[in-house]
């Protein structure tokens, strides 16, 4: 059989294959109408609700006058307009860029190691898994503690081994202030990464690595010809959800900077918290149609682009 | 024998989860009483640092004495007006809720506020707390404040030591915070992190502008004056970034916070609070040593450009509102007729050492402190309305984090004005004013 241009599907011990255009939802297993309990609470908490924003994103709702009145794209124009939301949809695509890199590579790192035959690998799995679980709420605190500039551990500890120089005020100065916000990010998501790519892993089947063994193939020719291949669906999975969540990031930035120093940690959800506090819900609901349409449109591309790479492992 | 484990460790975490909800739940109910009213419960939303024990043991015998329940709803300092705001917007208005008084209360649809004008303690509030709970001819608010102002409060022991005077100018102020610096103290403990204090400095040099220019506040509303414009707060940010820069706020003023204020004077680390006039009496319960009774204070000089002549005072703190569409408006209406009782506001004063400079209500013995006896002799009693008073949408926060980004070099103090006159000029434009 041919593998390569064809995902098989599994269905109550039968094999279908797509090329042949045979599809669960013809009918030919389930009735469609057995979806639309699903549809319509999707529609009615998902779908309604994001048409509704764009409307709104298109008036000037704010809490100081009853009236709504419909002004069109303004609330876009002024978006792309002014500097400082410029900077903001920067600094989101940046955060989103550079955390989803090194939570998947960190992530990917992980599990190879924790792949291994190692007594203690269900007990690192747990222990680098358990930022995923905790609140975002108490880990913002923790490392807000951890990076108070005179009593904080991290500089307490830069101190002791007599590396003042290398103390900072790192929530509050500038320079420090976003690098600081992606590395907890970082860590407290490296552990998803790690877990989803532990599962493709189980799924590699281990007699390929047994004849590329024999033929003479070394660890790092196994790794890129072998397990890189059949770990496409994990990475894809990895990559399309950490850019969406890097995307909508929030709470993590929200308690340790506030989007402070002078924008310099802020990213559009920040934005949106702002701008609604200040009243102004027409705005934010704008600022929140703008992550979405950017998180769509690259998720799509993404998954577009790695689909067509994925090996089928049947 | 495995899966039995399991299963006993599900129901245990799940059996300390209820427990935990159940607790939680009725952490703020007080303890029923038999009366009429034992059935309703009134809900009061407030920010965290806004209601102390003392409103809490007030709202218990409340309802000794009522049987109307109390569930007191506290909310993150930073937060509370954007949630009271949904609140409000999604039809889930607290029976009672707290807002700062002034015209910032002209941020809440007033329509859905009920109107206390009629009420019998209305009469008895004194005409400062009035004056900043009415909006458009009504009072919408009962004020159980002070009014208060900002300025430097000074350790007087200190400065007794090193033969200081509190300064009167600008110029005075650097030669002492050098002294004081060179002396090993940190002149001034500053919070540019918490975003809301530093905005204060412009209330002062508002008061002062105001002064010097007549109807600048009305100018500002109708958009026919700027900030950027404006030579009181021209000096007043940059000579802020000066004494950063020259050392005089410390090397952590980015990251310090509120709570560490009272420690960091009490202990005498630093000499110098921007603080309200009652701060000293929380110094002086924490920090006994510290002589805090005495500190003195001194009106902020940032301003202008020779000898401070006002001291900037509020619209009369934060003041509580009753939601017109509420089910419990006679309840509610019961409770501020009975915090207005003088034996409860002399209750309620005596353990708000924070409030009891100025109360209120007249039937309260103010209770002045030494700091706001000498910045009242420093002034000759020349009180003046402060921004927050008097402009429309000085909000603090949006205005604090202009003022965090001057701090941390992101932008110059012009431009630092320029947008703060920005953000009025959105705002403006939302709500309809005329002239924005």
């Amino acid at each position: 059989m041919n593998h390569d241009r064809f995902t098989a599907i599994r269905l109550k011990g039968i094999n279908l294959k797509n090329n042949a255009k045979i599809s669960i939802i013809q009918g030919q297993f389930y009735p469609q109408y057995f979806i639309l309990p699903a549809f319509l609470l999707y529609a009615a908490l998902f779908i309604l609700p994001s048409l509704l924003g764009i409307v709104y994103s298109l008036t000037d709702w704010n809490i100081y006058r009853n009236a709504i009145n419909f002004i069109g794209l303004d609330n876009f124009k002024e978006i792309l307009a002014t500097s400082s939301y410029r900077l903001i949809i920067g600094n989101t695509f940046f955060f989103a860029l550079v955390t989803t890199f090194f939570k998947i590579l960190i992530g990917l790192i992980l599990a190879l190691v924790l792949n291994e035959n190692l007594r203690t690998r269900h007990v690192l799995r747990t222990i680098f898994y358990l930022p995923v679980v905790m609140s975002p709420l108490v880990i913002g605190l923790v490392f807000i503690s951890i990076f108070n500039p005179t009593r904080g551990l991290l500089n307490q500890a830069l101190r002791g081994i007599g590396l003042d120089s290398f103390t900072r005020q790192w929530l509050a100065d500038a320079g420090t202030a976003m690098p600081v916000v992606m590395g907890v990010e970082i860590w407290r998501l490296s552990g998803y990464c790690m877990v989803i790519f532990l599962a493709g892993l189980q799924l590699i089947p281990q007699n390929l690595y047994e004849v590329a063994s024999i033929d003479g193939a070394g660890a790092w020719h196994s790794f890129m010809n072998i397990t890189l291949p059949f770990l496409r669906p994990s990475i894809t999975m990895n990559l399309i959800l950490n850019i969406i969540w890097g995307l909508k990031a929030f709470d993590i930035i929200f308690i340790l900077t506030k989007g402070g120093p002078g924008h310099r940690s802020e990213v559009i959800s920040v934005s949106v918290f702002d701008e609604y506090s200040s009243g102004r819900y027409g705005f934010a609901t704008a600022l929140g149609v703008v992550i979405f349409v950017l998180t769509s449109v690259i998720a799509f591309v993404v998954l577009r682009m790695l689909n067509k790479r994925e090996v089928d492992f049947v | 024998m495995r899966k039995l484990k399991q299963s006993l460790l599900v129901i245990a975490l799940l059996a300390v989860s209820a427990w935990s909800f159940a607790a939680g739940k009725t952490e703020e109910k007080a303890v029923a009483a038999p009366a009429a009213d034992k059935n309703i419960t009134l809900t009061i939303a407030a920010s965290q640092n806004w209601l102390k024990e003392i409103d809490r043991e007030i709202s218990k015998d409340f309802t000794a004495e009522t049987g109307i329940k109390i569930d007191i709803q506290v909310n993150p300092d930073d937060q509370y007006p954007a949630i009271l705001q949904t609140k409000m917007n999604t039809g889930e208005t607290p029976d009672i809720f707290y807002y700062s008084a002034g015209l910032t209360l002209k941020k809440l649809p007033l329509d859905k506020v009920l109107d206390l004008s009629q009420e019998p303690w209305a009469k008895r509030m004194k005409d400062w707390a009035v004056k900043g709970s009415t909006i458009d001819g009504r009072l919408v608010a009962l004020n159980l404040w002070s009014v208060d102002g900002w300025a430097f409060v000074y350790n007087t022991a200190l400065f007794d030591k090193l033969g200081l005077k509190a300064p009167t100018n600008y110029s005075e102020l650097l030669a002492v915070c050098e002294t004081i610096k060179k002396n090993g103290v940190v002149p001034i403990y500053e919070l540019v992190g918490d975003m809301w204090h530093t905005p204060l400095y412009l209330n002062q040099a508002a008061a002062d502008a105001s002064m010097n220019n007549p109807g600048l506040y009305e100018k500002l509303n109708t958009n026919k004056a700027k900030f950027a414009e404006i030579k009181e707060f021209q000096l007043c940010v940059s000579r802020m970034k000066e004494m950063a820069d020259k050392g005089y706020l410390g090397e952590t003023y980015m990251s310090n916070t509120w709570t560490n204020a009272i420690e960091a004077v009490g202990t005498g680390k630093y000499a110098m609070f921007f603080g309200y006039t009652s701060w000293q009496n929380e110094v002086a319960r924490d920090y006994p040593q510290s002589g805090a009774n005495n500190f003195k204070m001194f009106p902020s000089p940032l301003g202008v450009e020779g000898t401070a002549k006002s001291f900037a005072t509020s619209a009369g703190g934060t003041v509580a509102l009753i939601n017109k569409d509420s089910k419990n408006v006679e309840a509610a209406k019961k409770y501020f007729e009975y915090r207005t009782r003088p034996e409860v506001l002399k209750k309620y004063y005596d353990q708000r050492a924070d409030l009891n400079s100025n109360p209120s209500f007249p039937e309260v013995e103010a209770k002045p402190t030494v700091g706001l006896s000498s910045i009242s002799k420093q002034v000759n009693n020349n009180f003046l309305a402060d921004a927050q008073a008097g402009v429309l949408f000085y909000d603090l926060m949006p205005i604090g984090e202009e003022m965090q980004s001057m701090f941390a070099g992101v932008i110059t103090p012009e431009q630092a004005l320029k947008n703060i006159d920005a953000y009025r000029a959105k705002i403006g434009k939302s709500a309809g004013i005329t002239g924005f």
